[in-house]
């Protein structure tokens, strides 16, 4: 069955009244209220006596959009999406430090681990749980599970943009189809544009949520909507909103603000019982069944160590207000972004009426940012995201703008012209993804995945410094601890490495609990939790025996110097290195690949490198005889050719300098000499002079 | 007769007097406490009434002292200045003739500051009543004032309380611009109501001179038009009689800015507009720490909560809509500034507060129908409504106070901790090394580490700089090795003028600090200078503020300050 939304009634009837190009939403109906009484007028607070009368919402019938306009919204959107799938693609171990920590904990959850009592982390698990998929997926096809999750990704953004498509066009009429379109490709264009957030579970909610944001629209006008179609919005929309309780706030303040505009006769009680709303509670009560089920050894590690830890160390890395909002340009873009949408809600809120159901949103997606008090960009997305929605909005607002009856003519150009517009858009999008691969093809730079047992090549740019350290001195399935302040460098290198990380310390806490206790001395015994996680730490490296320890410098050196702890751990390791993340730690009892010192002499390294350098042998060549990876004989190489220069270029500029204080001399002599031969020659004209 | 009185009374406590109740409660304990604590003031007007009173002395703006903000502001201070300077004859003639008590009342008005201050008050005072006659005449009725007007008034009038500390600051002259403008574009848009001609003009000049004193202002009441034309669609309102006195202001002032002398304008185009634009792009690096900045979260909180409410209530209301937008652009110049400042959240505040009370109005009125549709035996009557209204405003009032009140003691708190510990604060410090009339500088990221103390210990400017950000500006573009062209030659002037002025040895005092400045004076060797020709005090003295939140606040790091005292 073909219905149509109340804008839609508002819109064509107000045509027939010569009403203003832009036609208003209706005016917010009070529950009960005759439907006959609503009107439409062009001044809300002025309401004219001949204004139109609407037909009570659940009796709209009308034409569909047509399948042609949906076919190149949808092809737009395949086009549009095409670009970052080229670029994700081609970049298939670039990932951020939170999305590659819950990859490694769905691998580990695989190998049977349990959350919390084997794995610390803050977040509630549903994430976790959520990334099995793609790690099952890049087991499965044996690829790298970044690039799973990254496609992963991007095909639920095409899902979410199509299936939002799907219900529009069968609720809407060609027109507001017409200018729905924008809404939908701006969200793609926002996936589009994510970088480092790419794949934050910000990001995971707002792809998800957008067709139940449509269909809420749709059912609170009063659209007889069909069951299934309410069920898959609602379990996508409930998946995202189980990642976080703060998105529920979101979209609670965007349905209230639907409630208070619904369309008249429509019942409240169904609207809130109906499938979608039901369906999008369940993933959230499977999620707090899945909490409630934990073993007791996570419900100890939970309640004594994550929950205190998180109350009381949450200002540790707190930032001042204006940096949150101004310190960093992702702050700014989207800081700016909400102001300007919100402000085209004031002035254009009136001809839709979701724009101030996106403004609530963007209200409290901000709020939830200021009380998060991070300066983390990654919590501004949902509010971002509303802004892309307003501004798609407007932009289908204009090309309505054309689109009234008597001038259809005008309408077809402007959705035309948006929808090349769009594919404008797109094409800007895809080039540069294909770019990006075009540089990628063509890139020396690149690093040949196969010791990390993956065909094909990434960018090396892309991996950081403790990556080449983890792949050069370990082996595939070895395991590696990182101890430091953050989440990065540990992560994503060990992921992007395919290392196991060799403790249930995921990223390091004793820094916080220091804090802590400086901070809140009274709160609890915290020196015993101290104990706790460093004996944790102990215990783990005995058991896991990792091969690399990267540590920060400071302030781990000085706390575990403090607690006595430093010894009991690094006794069996050796200092290898200082990179720029921190110190390198190399187990001595070292019978694989490390490149040690002994290993090189042993192994006559030096020799075979220096014929790399030299070109006489080939780096595959070595890293066969020498049972290396090929990319750690390209690393000595590349060191050692560095290192040649180094020494010639010293040796060059010790000659410089030699040569430079000889003509100095050199100089100064001439110098004495010209002044002698004047003083010789006035000498000698004086005395010409006395006895001519 | 009793009975008539209070039948008179209460007609006129429905028409209008429930408005003119709940405007005069926060303004008289506004007037009470500007009165009471004068020295307490914002630290922008104290520096910019000290350069009115340099003007008064003879010196010329930019050839003798300078500032970024627009000469307009100067001009008109120093104006009240000269009004000022007329009091103290005044004063002799109601002594000479017995009167006392009004020669006494006139005696506090000779410090400039309270004249100032009172000025300022009495033109807002003025902006409201204007707001409320074109309220009036959009009514239709005589002597009675509409719901949203009166709601909008009350608003204004608790803001101008709530932001006490800033009172005076370039956001709230705005306001006095603002209030009437968007009450007579309401009116335009929404209705066709008449306004007198004289009323329509007064108000447009009004705002007009208000968009002059800021180069953002301009724009911001350009926008409001956007998002009421984009409520209404009704272009015929653009051209009223008040557009054309809003227009013709900044005409004015910029052609005079145009026709000044070459100097001035030199200095005017050619150095202080670009260096103050530049102020909008550079980041500051050293807000980092938690209080780096203040951290008034609760005004941005209260604007979420006003704009969801906006969302949630008043959907569609041009006069909502109109304080959104304003609300936005609040945040939005807040943002721009880039520095945290509760001087910068004035508009929001008070956009805030007037979405607030109407959303709060539409709920209690929603309230009220739905008991009368459930046959409720008890409904509050109008004038029941209105007396609720004024008994809410003067709670809102009191608390508004409590605020105030709330940061002067912690201020007073954290001076007594500053004194138990045995550290300085740099009140203590001008006071004890200089005397009334001598050059004092404090050179410092943020002007409220001078001011308005060496305003109100009767200290003059020591330096060519009012405010010392420029020096972190220059700064900024010689690590970034864009000093060159204009700011090059401006920047080699100030700091000759800066030289100059140490070498002098006319100022008495210099207060250095030592987070940022005194790195900039280490670099650009003016610390070399000042060992040269003034005592460097042992120690270093302390800029007393509490958790960096209002009346003193400051933007950066608030470390110690290095005391220069001339030899």
């Amino acid at each position: 069955m073909s219905t149509k939304s109340n804008d839609d009634h508002v819109e064509d009837d107000a045509e027939a009244v010569e009403a203003l190009p832009l036609a208003p939403d209706p005016p917010i109906a009070e529950p009960g209220t005759p439907v006959s009484s609503i009107s439409v007028s062009s001044t809300p607070e002025t309401a004219t006596p001949q204004s139109v009368t609407l037909k009570p919402s659940n009796l709209y019938v009308g034409p569909s959009a047509s399948w042609s306009l949906f076919a190149a919204a949808v092809l737009t959107c395949c086009f549009l999406i095409s670009g970052p799938s080229l670029y994700w693609g081609s970049h298939p171990l670039l990932t951020n430090p939170d999305s590659a920590i819950y990859l490694d904990i769905a691998m580990q959850l695989l190998d049977g681990k349990v959350p919390y009592a084997d794995i610390f982390e803050w977040n509630p698990p549903l994430i976790m749980y959520m990334n099995i998929v793609p790690v099952l997926i890049g087991r499965v096809f044996t690829l790298p599970v970044i690039l799973c999750f990254n496609l992963l990704l991007l095909a639920g953004c095409l899902w979410s943009s199509i299936f939002s498509l799907v219900i529009a066009r069968k609720y809407m009429s060609n027109r507001d189809f017409a200018a729905f379109i924008p809404v939908v490709l701006v969200t793609i264009l926002f996936t589009a544009q994510q970088s480092v957030n790419m794949g934050e579970r910000e990001h995971m909610f707002v792809i998800l949520y957008l067709p139940l944001f449509i269909l809420r629209y749709l059912r609170w006008q009063g659209v007889p909507l069909k069951k299934f179609e309410a069920i898959l919005a609602g379990l996508g929309a409930g998946l995202g909103l189980a990642l976080k309780p703060q998105f529920v706030f979101c979209a609670v303040m965007a349905d209230l603000v639907m409630l208070l505009q619904r369309a008249a006769g429509v019942s409240i009680k169904k609207c809130l019982g109906n499938a979608e709303v039901v369906s999008a509670i369940i993933p959230g009560l499977f999620h707090i069944l899945l909490i409630l089920t934990l073993p007791g050894e996570a419900w100890n590690v939970l309640l004594n160590q994550v929950l205190p830890l998180y109350k009381y160390g949450l200002p540790f890395s707190r930032r001042s207000l204006m940096f949150m909002l101004k310190g960093h340009p992702a702050f700014s873009e989207q800081y700016v972004h909400f102001i300007a949408a919100a402000v085209l809600v004031f002035c254009f809120g009136r001809y839709k009426s979701w724009l101030w159901a996106l403004l609530a949103f963007m209200s409290a997606a901000q709020a939830n940012y200021l009380l998060g008090d991070q300066a983390w960009a990654l919590r501004m997305i949902p509010m971002d995201f509303a802004a892309y929605l307003v501004f798609g909005t407007v932009i289908g607002l204009f090309f309505n703008l054309f689109g009234a009856n008597e001038r259809s003519r005008l309408a077809i150009c402007g959705m035309i012209a948006g929808v090349m517009i769009m594919t404008g858009w797109g094409a800007t999008v895809a080039y540069s993804g294909y770019e990006q691969w075009k540089l990628t093809t063509e890139d020396k730079s690149l690093y040949d995945m196969a010791p990390l047992g993956y065909k094909g090549t990434c960018h090396r740019d892309e991996l950081g410094e403790l990556f080449f350290v983890i792949v050069s001195n370990t082996m595939p399935k070895d395991k590696v601890l990182f101890i430091g302040t953050g989440i990065h460098p540990g992560y994503p290198s060990i992921l992007q490495s395919g290392r196991l990380c060799a403790s249930r310390y995921i990223f390091s806490i004793p820094a916080l609990i220091e804090y802590c206790e400086k901070t809140y001395p009274k709160v609890r015994p915290w020196n015993e939790l101290m104990q706790e996680v460093l004996s944790n730490y102990e215990k783990d490296i005995e058991l896991y025996r990792p091969r690399l320890i990267i540590m920060e410098t400071e302030p781990f050196t000085t706390i575990f110097h403090k607690q006595g702890f430093y010894q009991r751990i690094f006794s069996n390791y050796i200092h290898y290195g200082k990179i720029a993340e921190g110190e390198v730690y190399i187990r001595k009892a070292n019978s694989g690949l490390a490149v040690t010192d002994a290993y090189m002499r042993a192994n006559g390294v030096k020799a075979r490198i220096i014929d790399v350098v030299l070109g006489r042998r080939k780096a595959a060549q070595v890293a066969a005889e020498l049972r290396m990876d090929e990319s750690q004989v390209e690393l000595l190489a590349k060191k050692a050719s560095v290192a040649v220069d180094e020494a010639f270029k010293k040796n060059l500029s010790e000659n410089q300098a030699e040569m430079q204080l000889t003509i100095r001399r050199l100089d100064e002599e001439i110098r004495v000499l010209k002044r002698k031969n004047l003083d010789l020659t006035l000498e000698i004209e004086r005395l010409q002079k006395v006895q001519p | 007769m009793p009975k008539s009185l209070a039948k008179n009374f209460l007609a006129w406590f429905s028409d209008i007097g429930w408005v003119v109740i709940s405007c005069l409660v926060p303004l008289i304990v506004l007037l009470v406490d500007l009165l009471k604590h004068f020295s307490n003031l914002s630290s922008n007007l104290a520096m910019r009434i000290m350069g009115a009173r340099l003007m008064v002395g003879g010196e010329v703006l930019y050839a003798d002292f300078w500032d970024w903000t627009q000469p307009c502001v100067f001009y008109g201070l120093r104006q009240l200045l000269l009004i000022n300077q007329s009091v103290t004859p005044l004063v002799d003639a109601f002594r000479s003739i017995g009167w006392q008590g009004m020669a006494e009342f006139l005696a506090l008005l000779q410090i400039p500051e309270v004249f100032i201050l009172l000025v300022i008050l009495f033109s807002f005072v003025c902006s409201i009543v204007l707001a409320g006659t074109i309220a009036f005449f959009a009514s239709g009725q005589e002597r009675k004032i509409d719901n949203s007007s009166g709601l909008y008034l009350i608003a204004a009038s608790v803001s101008a309380l709530t932001v006490r500390h800033d009172f005076g600051d370039l956001q709230f002259l705005l306001l006095v611009g603002l209030i009437p403008w968007i009450i007579l574009r309401y009116v335009r848009y929404t209705s066709s109501a008449s306004v007198p001609l004289w009323l329509s003009i007064l108000t447009g000049i009004i705002a007009g001179s208000s968009a002059c004193i800021e180069i953002t202002f301009l724009p911001l009441y350009l926008l409001l038009e956007v998002a009421f034309l984009g409520q209404t669609k009704k272009w015929r309102a653009l051209l009223q009689p008040e557009s054309i006195g809003l227009l013709l202001m900044p005409a004015l002032y910029l052609c005079s800015l145009l026709t000044a002398s070459e100097s001035f304008k030199m200095y005017f185009w050619k150095w202080t507009m670009p260096l103050r634009l530049l102020q909008y792009s550079v980041d500051n690096e050293s807000i980092f720490s938690p209080i780096s900045t203040p951290r008034r979260t609760d005004v941005l909180y209260a604007a979420l909560i006003a704009l969801s409410g906006a969302a949630l209530f008043a959907r569609n209301n041009a006069l909502v809509s109109v304080l959104g937008a304003l609300l936005l652009s609040g945040i939005y110049l807040f943002w721009l500034e880039g520095e945290g400042y509760s001087h910068d959240l004035i508009l929001a505040i008070f956009a805030s507060t007037a979405i607030g009370v109407y959303c709060l109005e539409i709920v209690f009125k929603k309230l009220i129908q739905k008991l009368r549709e459930s046959g409720a035996a008890f409904l509050p009557g109008p004038l029941m409504s209105k007396a609720g209204l004024v008994a809410a405003t003067v709670l809102a009032t009191v608390v508004a106070f409590m605020l105030v009140q709330r940061d002067r003691s912690l201020l007073m708190y954290e001076d007594y901790r500053l004194a138990t510990e045995g550290k300085i604060s740099i009140n203590q410090t001008i006071r004890e090394n200089s005397r009334p009339g001598d050059r004092v500088a404090v050179v410092a990221d943020y002007n409220e580490a001078g001011y308005p103390d060496l305003l109100a210990l009767d200290r003059r400017p020591g330096l060519y700089l009012l405010s010392f950000r420029a020096l972190r500006l220059f700064d900024w573009l010689k690590e970034h090795e864009r000093l060159d062209g204009d700011f090059k030659t401006f920047y080699q002037y100030i700091y000759e003028e800066l030289r100059a002025g140490i070498n002098s040895g006319t100022t008495n005092l210099i207060i250095v600090s030592d987070a940022w400045d005194s790195q900039i004076f280490e670099k650009e060797k003016i610390t070399e200078l000042l060992d040269r020709f003034y005592e460097h005090k042992d120690g270093v003295v302390f800029f007393d503020s509490y958790q960096n939140s209002l009346p003193h606040e400051y933007v950066g790091l608030e470390w110690g300050f290095n005391v220069y005292k001339v030899k």
